[in-house]
């Protein structure tokens, strides 16, 4: 009844948002990047200094810069350019700096399918601390833009799990927002625009295959809700928390590619499209019961993304996964 | 006599395989297929093996090897500055061998200080982009009073793995697959073994996953002397590792030519002292998961008397296989055959080796491995002593500490 509740809610009656629904357990990463993380000391810049010198600077070079002497012996992704002061994996708003607590998150549980391991496995958590505090160092821009300035893209409580219509309404918003341009159809990272992208620097890049077990940034849904709310600076992924809310003449367009899509699928999205409240039904709502459509919506999606994720077969143990990469 | 034979044989066996097992700290290569990288990724020395570097030291073992790792560990620092290194190996190991030959029942029980190796680098001259290029003092101090030392110079343009090197000194030459285990028959019998360094020059380029390399040696391996003659040993080596999604490819050749070595001179044929040896081999692999298979094949063509058309060459032929299989990380099964004919022009004297053990990684810098191993030797033509490895089942326990 609950989840009937939210969905219709969500979806037939979003103006309104009435029916929202119960929290779990708040999300522990909201509290995290609320705290107020002082400046380092010099002595734990030493620090990060020392262990960024000994871990880190193989791969990502002695000024930061991701040149490294083993940067170019493995497949993309290149290692980080802290210089540029540029960061995917954040929890503040789209084009602004990565909070400590964000740097020391990727260090931490490191970037799966890539060569950056899980550091929380070898370092202690200060030294993660610590040379998070020293990268930081690289850019200019963490002087000039304190974090206290940054806007935090709070991560709601988690819903409980969806049922199959509301995953079906996440899908169908998937194709309305075109996400699968990028991402495929299947969600296998194969959209007709995949093959175009790029990031900010002209490298090509390719758009994630969303059935993958492990996700770059992290696996748990309020993971998923933060990549898909503060959007991957510099690439092609934006940040959908400040488009998420849009009237429903806003996603009439699916795009010059629509006609590779399932009839059957657009007909289903017209029909969810209907029931969407207009851009002028919209604009009539307040900060919050904007920012409750955004979230109900980014739920959605985040809930059709999990409900994509494989099962591990035989094969994937055997010949597919690294398993250099398991920890213990 | 025979009772002579029943006491000594099993000890001499024990005692030569135990000689045979030492060795110099070398690379595990299917480390490299797995990653589809080239050797120097890890070590310091571009033909791998020895050394590791700083990626090698504190990235790749503590994060990709061991079963478990942990921050209460607290984090290795073998630097003193940015310019001085230093690393190890030991291994030690516990050998079981039980001949089985008709006329010895005996056992061999003993432990084994099998390899002491201390390492130490510094960086001259520390240039190009983070340092990718300049010039390392890289010294090996190993057990029996062996040692490596090599000046290195290198070269990077514009991309780190796109480099030139040169390396002076005393090492073994660059020659196919360098196997951890260099008492396998590509590696002691082709004479590449853990005492086979050579003195000279070697060169190498780094041209993304193509590695070429060169070098011109005395062709005197084994303990250092001088060279007193004007013949040289010459070797080229060629490998590429490539990457296919989660495939990785290795497909490499060698070639080995040297004209020293010390002809026996035979009655009634002449000879100007001087010997030919030849060694050819083309070495694989391929990775994928939790699966690398690995193999080399190896020919050399020994001619004493090259002025002497009429005068018999031998050729022997070896070959290696190994397929690891990660159960987990930090755990692996390996398996390995080996074969081996000394004479190709004698249908005796050829022997098989069949192996299988594990290798434990429990903890970063600390490894275990357990090997059982049988060989198989047909012909048996020259009796007893002719084949004494016939039967032999070894089993082979080993603590491995390095850093």
């Amino acid at each position: 009844m609950l989840n009937r509740g939210w969905f219709m809610g969500a979806v037939v009656s979003c103006v309104a948002c009435a029916a929202v629904p119960d929290a779990k357990t708040p999300v522990t990463e909201t509290t995290e990047t609320e705290a107020t993380i002082e400046r380092p000391v010099r002595d734990d810049l030493a620090r990060g200094e020392w262990v960024y010198a000994r871990f880190c600077a193989t791969c990502h070079g002695d000024k930061g810069d991701g040149h490294g002497p083993t940067a170019d012996r493995y497949d993309p992704p290149l290692p980080r350019d802290f210089t540029k002061g540029k960061y995917e994996y954040r929890s503040t708003a789209g084009g602004q700096l990565p909070l400590r607590s964000d740097l020391a998150r990727t260090i931490k549980s490191g970037i799966p399918d890539t060569m950056m391991p899980a550091w929380g496995h070898v370092l202690p958590p200060n030294d993660v601390e610590a040379v998070a505090a020293y990268i930081e160092t690289f850019s200019p821009r963490f002087a000039a833009e304190p974090e206290a300035a940054r806007v935090v893209v709070q991560i709601p409580p988690e819903p409980p799990p969806l049922s199959a219509s509301q995953i079906e309404t996440g899908r169908l918003l998937f194709v309305a927002f075109r996400c699968w341009e990028c991402h495929g159809t299947r969600a296998e990272g194969d959209g007709p625009l995949a093959r175009t992208l790029k990031t900010d620097w002209k490298v090509p890049i390719h758009p994630a295959d969303l059935r993958r077990r492990r996700h770059r940034s992290g696996d748990a849904p309020s993971d998923l809700y933060r990549t898909l709310a503060t959007g991957l600076d510099g690439t092609p992924m934006p940040m959908w928390k400040r488009t998420v809310a849009v009237g429903r003449e806003g996603l009439t367009d699916l795009g010059d590619h629509a006609t590779s899509l399932d009839p059957t699928t657009v007909v289903a999205v017209r029909g969810l499209l209907a029931k969407l409240p207009s851009q002028a039904e919209i604009d009539r709502l307040s900060d919050a019961q904007l920012e409750r459509v955004a979230e109900i919506r980014l739920w959605l999606l985040v809930g059709y993304v999990r409900s994509l994720q494989r099962s591990a077969t035989p094969l994937d143990w055997l010949l597919l996964d690294d398993p250099q990469e398991e920890t213990h | 006599m025979r009772a002579l034979v029943r006491i000594i044989l099993p000890f001499a066996l024990a005692l030569a395989a135990l000689v045979l097992f030492e060795r110099s700290a070398a690379a595990y290569p299917r480390y490299a297929l797995r990653e589809g990288v080239q050797c120097v990724t890890c070590h310091v020395d571009p033909a791998g093996g020895g050394m590791r570097n700083r990626y090698g030291r504190y990235k790749y073992a503590p994060t990709r090897l061991p079963l478990f790792n942990s921050p209460s560990i607290p984090p290795l620092n073998v630097d003193i500055g940015e310019t001085l290194a230093f690393g190890a190996d030991s291994r030690s190991m516990y050998y079981y061998a039980q001949p089985s030959l008709a006329s010895g029942n005996g056992k061999t029980s003993t432990f084994f200080q099998m390899e002491s190796n201390l390492y130490a680098a510094a960086r001259l001259y520390r240039g190009g982009r983070d340092g990718g290029s300049g010039v390392t003092l890289y010294y090996t101090q190993m057990s029996w009073n062996n040692f490596e030392a090599m000046g290195l110079f290198q070269q990077e343009l514009g991309r780190p793995d796109v480099s030139l090197y040169l390396k002076a000194g005393r090492f073994i030459p660059a020659y196919g697959i360098r196997f951890e285990n260099h008492n396998n028959y590509v590696r002691q019998d082709l004479g590449f073994g853990p005492t086979d360094q050579d003195q000279g020059l070697e060169f190498g380029a780094h041209l993304g996953p193509l590695l070429l390399q060169g070098s011109v040696l005395n062709g005197t391996s084994g303990p250092a002397q001088f060279d007193d003659n004007t013949a040289k040993a010459v070797t080229a080596r060629a490998e590429i590792i490539r990457r296919f999604g989660k495939l990785r490819l290795m497909l490499g050749g060698s070639f080995y030519r040297s004209e020293t070595g010390s002809a026996t001179t035979v009655s009634g044929i002449s000879s100007d002292g001087r010997a030919i040896l030849l060694k050819t081999g083309a070495h694989w692999g391929a990775s994928m998961g939790r699966i690398s298979y690995m193999g080399e094949l190896d020919i050399s063509n020994n001619n004493p008397f090259p002025e002497n058309k009429q005068a018999t060459r031998s050729h022997t032929f070896q070959s290696y296989q190994e397929l690891d299989f990660i159960v987990l990380r930090g755990l692996e099964l390996n398996l390995n055959y080996e074969f081996r004919d000394p004479d190709t022009n004698v249908q005796s004297g050829i022997l098989q080796r069949f192996s299988a053990g594990f290798e434990i990684m429990p903890i970063p810098y600390v490894e275990i491995k357990t090997l059982f191993r049988h060989s198989i030797g047909t012909g048996r033509p020259g009796g007893l002593a002719a084949m004494p490895q016939d039967g032999l089942n070894e089993v082979i326990a080993m603590l491995h500490l390095y850093f």
